[in-house]
């Protein structure tokens, strides 16, 4: 049973803060995505339990020892690039064994094994050929076989399908979430791509300027993000944030453009909290879009449609806002014509307008 | 004026091009060209007036004098160790170094490779006197060892730049990735960094050994006898006193620069992918 787990972990390089007191447990045998824009310290993350990077502070733990001091050759960790990083002079098969000849395996056992690897990624005919001569997929089935070889205690993937074009990254999502399941390594996924890191997850880590803003089971942090950061990072397109002030006593809602009576319970809660100034969340695909009046519905004018195939996406304007919410393809709308929408009032969010955190 | 076609003046560029490049070969070749005609006429037929262009009868003569008289042979040996030996010192101290400066960071990282750029322009006459006193101490004179020394201070600087921003274009993946498949920074050195840097390593060691094959003034001071002078300085040795064997001379000339010839020929393809390293992604 191997858990990877960092303690108050800082890293620095010179006065910029990469990664800021992080302390996480990686469960075993199960793998985590961490997510967060680009410079949030993911990465940073990921190359310290590596041993690619030493923290300033804080301690790495790998299983139960502490490993802040093991260089990465001696850690039993394998890693998979955004890069692939596969040895651009040795064939396919040179490279799967690249790891076990590190390790002075016989030569039989280094043969089967690394056939055996070929075989569970389907790449067993590519193996005499040179990294150059193989397509984006295979390399990264490549630098898969490379990383599952040697039996690893961790699994580090850093973005391995951000090179991919979008068809073959949505295969290659499942077949490693299959394999994941199949091996049972604890796995550490970093990834900017939110939906990668939703679909792929046991549990979602995400990260913003360097910390860790929440950890939790994906659709955990869908449904409840605990702030306004992770509510609009992720999910997309991007939750709708409303800032106004509440009319505690009529439990409205108040912005320059918008009056919205807020249900009950809702107000009771935010009451009690005692905040004034707040923000109200909405996913788009929470917003009922219809052409006519109808009772609880709010006028606006259509500003943009975009086709997504299966839906449209409308960008609807009431005052200076602009809210973005999801229609069926039958609805029938045009560019600056008129459309009424209601809130879904169970899937509404409210966050502190001063902490930005989740009230209710 | 006549109006070309843009046949007629893709045709009038290309004549002109290569007229041009032809008077760029022709003056540079003529020289050598002269040398080995001389140097292939009897002994003596060089003084002839009117001047034959093309040698009315070829002979060997000069040669077999230059090998028979002065044991040419021995003065080839003796450059071709050096510059070896040479090439192969400057290549292990000048990737090292280069991996050092390209790859680890610390503190004085660019400093020192300013440094390094500084002793490759110090004009060598200023250091031959401090080098041949150093050298005389150590008892290196008249030797190989001296000379190799010597050759791989002046070269290196040109070694360390070439192969440090070579090694630079390295992905630094790759290091990442050896070390988290089991390797220590000295074995990544010998699996990955080496056989990757093979270009490089090949154009930094030909300018090297070129360098060193090449090099008179070091060679004339260091060296004063068969035991060690190279074939380049014995060159200079040649006119004696009473007579003047232009045409041994020039077939001394035409033999030292036989090896520079063949080794720029067969290595070409690899002197070309060295110094044109960067300008493509790997």
């Amino acid at each position: 049973m191997v858990e990877v787990r960092l303690e108050k972990v800082t890293k620095t390089f010179g006065k910029v803060i990469a990664v800021d007191n992080a302390s996480l447990t990686f469960e075993d045998k199960k793998l985590t995505t961490v997510v967060g824009p680009s410079g949030c310290g993911k990465t940073t993350l990921l190359r310290m339990v590596a041993g690619l990077e030493t923290p300033t502070q804080g301690s790495v733990y790998i299983g139960d020892k502490l490993v802040n001091e093991v260089p990465p050759w001696d850690r039993n960790v394998a890693m998979v690039f955004q890069s692939y990083a596969l040895y651009p002079h040795m064939s396919v098969f040179n490279n799967i064994a690249f790891p076990l000849k590190a390790r002075k395996r016989p030569r039989e056992e280094i043969k089967k094994r690394v056939t055996d690897t070929a075989e569970l990624l389907e790449v067993s005919e590519l193996l005499d050929r040179k990294p150059r001569e193989l397509s984006g997929g295979q390399m990264q089935r490549i630098a898969l076989g490379r990383a599952i070889v040697r039996q690893p205690d961790v699994f580090l993937m850093d973005e391995p399908l951000s090179n991919l074009d979008a068809k073959l990254r949505v295969y290659m999502r499942a077949e490693i979430k299959k394999l994941q399941r199949l091996l049972g390594v604890t796995t550490i996924y970093v990834t900017h791509d939110q939906a990668e890191a939703m679909t792929i997850g046991d549990t979602l880590v995400v990260m913003n300027d360097g910390k860790i803003c929440c950890i939790g089971h994906p659709d955990s942090v869908y449904s409840k993000p605990k702030d306004t950061f992770v509510a609009t990072f992720i999910g997309s397109p991007a939750m709708n944030l409303l800032e106004g002030n509440l009319e505690s006593d009529k439990g409205l809602f108040v912005t320059e453009s918008l009056k919205y009576k807020l249900p009950n319970s809702m107000t009771r809660v935010t009451k009690e909290k005692g905040a004034s100034k707040l923000i109200l969340g909405i996913r788009p695909e929470d917003i009922i879009v219809e052409n006519f009046k109808a009772n609880g519905f709010v006028k606006t004018e259509v500003y943009m449609i975009e086709q997504l195939g299966r839906e449209l996406l409308l960008s609807l304007k009431i005052g200076q806002h602009i809210i973005k919410a999801i229609a069926p393809t039958d609805i029938k709308l045009e560019i600056g014509g008129v459309a009424w929408m209601k809130f879904d009032e169970t899937k509404l969010h409210v966050f502190d307008g001063k902490t930005d955190g989740l009230i209710v | 004026m006549v109006s070309l076609s843009y046949r007629q003046k893709r045709l009038l560029s290309q004549t002109i091009m290569y007229a041009v490049a032809a008077i760029i070969m022709i003056y540079c070749l003529f020289p050598i060209a002269w040398i080995f005609i001389t140097s292939i006429k009897p002994p003596g037929a060089e003084f002839h007036i009117p001047i034959e262009y093309i040698p009315s009868k070829v002979s060997l003569d000069n040669y077999i004098e230059i090998f028979v008289e002065h044991k040419f042979h021995y003065y080839l040996l003796n450059s071709l160790v050096v510059a070896s030996a040479t090439t192969i010192l400057v290549l292990a101290i000048g990737s090292l170094s280069a991996y050092a400066i390209a790859r680890l960071r610390f503190k004085f990282r660019i400093s020192s490779l300013l440094t390094i750029l500084v002793v490759g322009m110090m004009p060598s006459i200023v250091m031959i006197l401090p080098i041949f006193l150093i050298i005389r101490e150590l008892g290196l004179m008249n030797t190989w060892l001296g000379l190799i020394i010597t050759h791989a201070v002046f070269s290196l600087p040109i070694t360390v730049w070439l192969l440090a921003s070579y090694f630079a274009e390295l992905p630094f993946d790759l290091e990442d990735a050896a070390k988290i498949d089991g390797y220590t920074p000295s074995s990544i050195y010998r699996k990955i960094i080496m056989p990757l840097s093979v270009p490089g390593l090949f154009s930094a060691g030909i300018l090297a050994f070129i360098a060193s094959w090449g090099e008179f003034m070091f060679a004339l001071t260091l060296t004063h006898t068969i035991q060690a002078r190279t074939a380049l300085v014995l060159i200079t040795t040649l006119p004696g006193a009473y007579h003047l064997k232009w045409g041994m001379i020039n077939a001394g000339v035409i033999l030292t620069l036989i090896p520079i010839i063949v080794i720029v020929l067969v290595f070409q393809k690899w002197v070309m992918r060295g110094l044109t390293a960067g300008a493509v992604k790997y």
